[in-house]
């Protein structure tokens, strides 16, 4: 056998790896790969009440991310009232009655919006001012994931943020076993009362405006309806007027009505 | 001059009602009050002053104070117990640690107890402020679904809609606020109200101060606890409403148009800076020619809970509560155990309670179903549902209306406001007038026909009705006579002279009902019917089935009522005995003048007169309110007048005597029937979605098993722990079973908590979607109304007129004719 056989069959090999890893990429896009990509990021990005995490992309945006653990209280309770505040204030806040939707007749006030926009289930959804308790329920849960997951790794967690509150006021970053204890033990108590405080005072909060909820659909078509009411009036108002001429028709058998002319 | 000042009035009025929306809703703070209330119940935080006394008391009365100590000393130990400063309280306590941790933890026990039991009684206020805000009837809430309903149905109505429906609705209306009333005396009052506790004092006066006018003021300061608040009195703060309502107008007339008899007026409302969501109401009401004024205060939301009482022991009723709780109460000043004595009565209406605002005294507390009571038997009545009302279906045997030629619709003419001053001599002497073909003669004899206490006699050859009323007949059958007669002298006003009006039964049935229509109405609204336990409807059909005797037993309708005219008489004898009022005469009617006699009686009375002219008719100016309601009303008799009683295609001028003198007649176009396919749509009433609330809990408990891997059983807590889990692989010792034993449920509790998370959220999704569902089924009958009534207007809008004029003298067809002709419909 001549040695050209081995280069041969090598070079059809090598080709016809080639082929093989071309055909591969040009179908993958074909066949499914990329889709269910799409499918199972839209998916993540947009299911309804998803197993929460704050190590999850789609919670990302949610202010419970690692370090600034003092603020997270803060920042959820104020968060939670401002939205409460902003539904209240919905209740005298004028209707889209030409809206094509029923959720459009009253959309979002812009702090629900910005909320809703970083949940899961409103990622790509516009949220409506009706959904006000579905979106605070789902703030509190992933408020209360990230509390748990924080209580999980609290050791590893409070060391950091006690170095990273080092770093930000320029101090060494020695961090001493009595100042772990006391950050642990104030976070620790800090979890277990935001564990027990957070959803009763959402509760409570709740159960008031549930109550009015009920009523906003019906008060905004109330809405909608007076303002369509005010224009039917003075369209038959003019149709009144209109109707006032009608004697100038009445009886018109008279040949003589126009003569004078 | 008029119109300008109720063009000026209307827009000072959308200012104010628009400068109250305006105003934002700050200061309302609703999660930070929720959370401070948890706060306080979970980790007793900011525990107030009230609770700190109670716990040190009652270990006065458990005698816990240690010797040398006061239960003041004990004020700053219980603080400090609740503050879990465990070694500043012992050192208050007792300066030992000997058994001081137990009484530091039966302290904060107590504590926690008490708190309990005042966030129950918080949370109860707070969801029935979420509940009822908005349909309470409370003035000034941050929103109302009365009042916006309301002004949507004084949009709609026209004042004949009355006759048309079985409910009497308060005539409402709302005017500027006077120049009287200033932004001072606002100030006044609300700096008065910030000195004081303001729940308590703002709850104190809801109502009104009408109720607090019997007994002169004398200041009570209760402590601004539930039960006790009812008792207190602020007089400053009366005095400052006083104020505010001896500004309002104290008479009828002073109002523009002046009020009418039951009318109530309600003035913009004002919202005070401080205390917050603290508004002011202001309202008058003509109450038989009296104006009764009245100021209250209210909120826009309800969120300043009175927490109930837990000191003070002064009143304790031993006969209720026992000796032996009455003495710890009257020593120590405390109430352990929560035990009150029955709480005071709501204030009636008389008294000026809810049902003396003008919103609430229309709901179901203070009107049990007032004329609209059916007394509908249901035969077989499902035991599981709860009937609140229920109405027979007409009985009527014969038509209840016939139409004649001339105008119908709206035909009573309530919809119209009198004009020129009428006097009794422009109605008797003049026969047809240039306005009506008739004209009225209301007289008062000693008897008239059949022995009847009132009756009308057919038109005569001079066009003159004559209307004879018994002078010998009560005083209060009067105004039930004239209008009842009224309606008749309006059947027969279009018609020729001396028809009969009953000569059949159907004629006889028909007219008839519609004056009892009429005449009911009138007795519901003063409560007639309710005192001899009769609906509209029955009133009608007994008292028609009488008039129509001669044709026979319940010649118009099955309803059988016996002695059902005596009854209605009697009734408004004793109304008129207890009601002391001062009724005219009939000689007071006719000798004071048509228009002022009548206007005492109902000055509805004289829009009746006043529609017995054709509102169309040309030179007779015709006065109404613009509602939707009215400005139909003046169309359909317009075409009514036009088309019954006229030609509105012109004829031409005969040149011969064989000529046809109207030959356009067959040029116009075939009826449309615009509307004359339109269903209205069935009224049937909402029904609740299907709500299961079993199967969403073994959904739910299916869910908590599946997390653990097992079949779904109920309680759930079956799939907690598995005994056989751990004893087919036991361990090598007791000790690490029975530990795998109790780990068990441990391991299950983070997915268990998970999922009870989530069931809130998922929760308020069933709920939002039984609401969308039960709005959906409610509005329909709304908005298929509102597609008929768009339906119409379409119609009505695509109707053609000709552009040429018919020709006066013409021998061949005109274009516009030929063309109508080609395009008729096949």
């Amino acid at each position: 056998m001549s040695s050209r056989s081995p280069r041969i069959i090598g070079l059809v090999v090598l080709l016809l790896l080639a082929a093989l890893y071309a055909g591969m990429i040009a179908n993958s896009k074909k066949i499914t790969a990329t889709s269910v990509d799409v499918l199972m990021k839209r998916e993540k990005e947009n299911s309804i009440l998803t197993p929460c995490s704050r190590f999850e992309e789609s919670y990302a945006q949610l202010p419970f991310m690692d370090g600034n653990f003092a603020q997270w209280p803060k920042s959820y309770h104020d968060e939670a009232a401002a939205v409460i505040e902003e539904h209240i204030q919905s209740f005298v806040r004028a209707p889209e009655c030409a809206a094509a939707t029923g959720n459009d007749v009253l959309p979002a006030g812009p702090k629900l919006q910005e909320l809703a926009k970083k949940l899961p289930s409103w990622k790509n959804a516009s949220a409506s001012q009706w959904e006000m308790s579905s979106v605070l329920l789902e703030f509190l849960r992933a408020y209360e994931c990230a509390l748990e997951e924080r209580l999980y790794f609290l050791h590893p967690d409070a060391f950091k943020e006690l170095e990273s509150i080092a770093e930000d006021q320029g101090e060494s970053a020695d961090i001493t076993l009595s100042q772990l204890i006391a950050e642990v033990s104030e976070e620790d108590r800090t979890i277990v009362k935001e564990l027990a405080v957070a959803r009763p005072t959402l509760n409570r909060s709740l159960a008031v405006l549930a109550g009015l909820s009920r009523l906003l659909p019906l008060h905004t078509e109330l809405q909608c309806i007076e303002r369509a009411s005010i224009d039917i009036r003075n369209a038959l108002a003019l149709g009144a007027e209109a109707s006032a001429c009608l004697p100038r028709i009445w009886n018109a058998k008279d040949p003589l009505r126009d003569l004078s002319q | 001059m008029n119109r300008l000042i109720a063009c000026t009035g209307f827009a000072l009025l959308l200012l104010t009602a628009t400068s109250v929306h305006a105003q934002n809703l700050s200061g309302l703070q609703l999660y930070e009050n929720m959370h401070n209330v948890t706060l306080q119940e979970i980790a007793l935080e900011g525990a107030d002053e009230q609770i700190i006394d109670y716990v040190a008391r009652l270990a006065e009365q458990e005698q816990m104070i240690p010797e040398g100590k006061t239960t003041s000393d004990m004020r700053e130990a219980v603080k400090a117990a609740f503050e879990t400063r465990l070694d500043d309280f012992c050192e208050m306590y007792n300066g030992t640690f000997d058994a001081c941790p137990q009484t530091y933890q039966m302290f904060r026990d107590w504590g926690r107890d008490i708190v309990d039991t005042q966030t129950l009684s918080t949370d109860l206020q707070f969801i029935a402020t979420g509940y009822e805000t908005g349909v309470s009837g409370n003035m000034g809430e941050v929103f109302t679904i009365a009042e916006r309903t309301l002004t949507i149905r004084n949009f709609w109505r026209s004042q004949d809609d009355t006759l048309l429906t079985p409910e009497v609705f308060p005539l409402v209306r709302a005017i500027p606020r006077p120049d009287g009333v200033t932004d001072g005396m606002y100030d006044n009052l609300a700096s008065a109200l910030g000195t004081e506790a303001p729940a308590a004092i703002v709850n104190r006066y809801r109502y009104g101060i009408a109720a607090f006018d019997k007994e002169p003021c004398r200041e009570t300061k209760g402590s601004a606890e539930l039960f006790e608040a009812v008792e207190e009195r602020s007089c400053n703060v009366e005095e400052k409403l006083r104020a505010l309502r001896d500004a309002l107008p104290p008479t009828a007339l002073e109002f523009d148009p002046p009020l009418q008899q039951g009318e109530i007026v309600i003035f913009p409302l004002r919202r005070l800076g401080i205390p917050p969501n603290v508004i002011v109401w202001m309202m008058a009401e003509n109450v038989d020619g009296t104006i009764k004024r009245d100021v209250g205060l209210g909120w826009r939301l309800m969120l300043e809970s009175v927490p109930i009482g837990i000191l003070g022991g002064e009143d304790c009723d031993s006969n209720k509560l026992g000796e032996s709780y009455c003495t710890v109460v009257k020593r120590f000043s405390i109430r352990p155990g929560g035990r009150y004595e029955d709480p005071p009565k709501e204030p009636t209406e008389q008294e000026g309670g809810l049902c003396h605002l003008p919103f609430a005294r229309d709901g179901y507390l203070c009107r049990p179903l007032r004329s609209d009571q059916c007394n509908a038997e249901l035969k077989e009545k499902d035991p599981r549902s709860i009937v609140l009302a229920a109405c027979k279906p007409s009985q009527a045997k014969q038509p209840v209306q016939l139409t004649e030629s001339g105008p119908d619709i709206c035909r009573t003419g309530w919809w119209r406001i009198p004009g020129k001053a009428l006097t009794q001599s422009s109605f008797s002497s003049q026969g047809q007038t240039p306005c009506s073909p008739c004209s009225l003669d209301i007289a008062c004899e000693g008897s008239c026909a059949n022995d009847a206490s009132a009756v009308t006699d057919p038109k005569n050859d001079e066009g003159v009705i004559h209307i004879c009323l018994n002078k010998t007949s009560p005083r209060s059958l009067l105004r039930f006579n004239v209008l009842h007669e009224l309606v008749h002298a309006q059947q027969m006003c279009n018609l020729q002279m001396h028809t009969d009006l009953f000569d059949t039964v159907e004629r006889c049935c028909a007219h008839e009902a519609e004056a009892y229509t009429v005449s009911c109405r009138v007795l519901a609204e003063d409560g007639i019917l309710d005192e001899v336990d009769l609906s509209l409807e029955e009133c009608r059909s007994g008292l028609t089935n009488v008039s129509c005797k001669r044709f026979g037993e319940k010649a118009c309708s099955d309803f059988a009522a016996a002695d059902i005219k005596d009854k209605i008489e009697t009734a408004l004898r004793n109304w008129e005995r207890e009601s002391g009022k001062d009724l005219p005469s009939c000689y007071d009617l006719t000798g004071e003048g048509m228009t002022t006699g009548m206007a005492r009686l109902d000055s509805r009375i004289l829009s009746m007169m006043e529609g017995l002219n054709g509102a169309c008719t040309p030179g007779c100016p015709t006065k109404y309110e613009n509602t939707i309601g009215n400005n139909l009303c003046y169309i359909g008799q317009c075409v009514e007048q036009s088309i019954e009683q006229s030609r509105v295609i012109p004829g031409r001028m005969a040149l011969v005597v064989g000529d046809e003198s109207f030959p356009w007649d067959s040029c116009a176009l075939e009826n449309s029937q615009a509307g004359g396919m339109i269903t209205l749509p069935a009224i049937s009433p909402p029904l609740t979605p299907a709500y299961n609330p079993r199967l969403l809990v073994e959904t739910l408990d299916r869910a908590l098993c599946q997390l653990n891997g097992l079949p779904s059983s109920t309680p759930p807590i079956l799939c907690q722990f598995d005994y056989q889990r751990r004893l087919n692989i036991p361990t090598s010792d007791y000790v690490s079973t029975v530990l795998s034993f109790t780990s068990q449920i441990e391991e299950n509790d983070t997915p268990t908590a998970s999922l009870q998370r989530m069931t809130q959220g998922m929760a308020t999704r069933i709920g939002t979607s039984l609401l969308t569902r039960y709005l959906s089924w409610a509005g329909t009958a709304l908005s298929d109304t509102l597609r008929t009534g768009n339906q119409l207007l379409n119609s009505m809008e695509k109707t053609k007129f000709p552009l040429s004029t018919c020709p006066r003298i013409a021998t061949e067809k005109p274009d516009f004719c030929a063309a109508s002709a080609s395009s008729s419909p096949e």
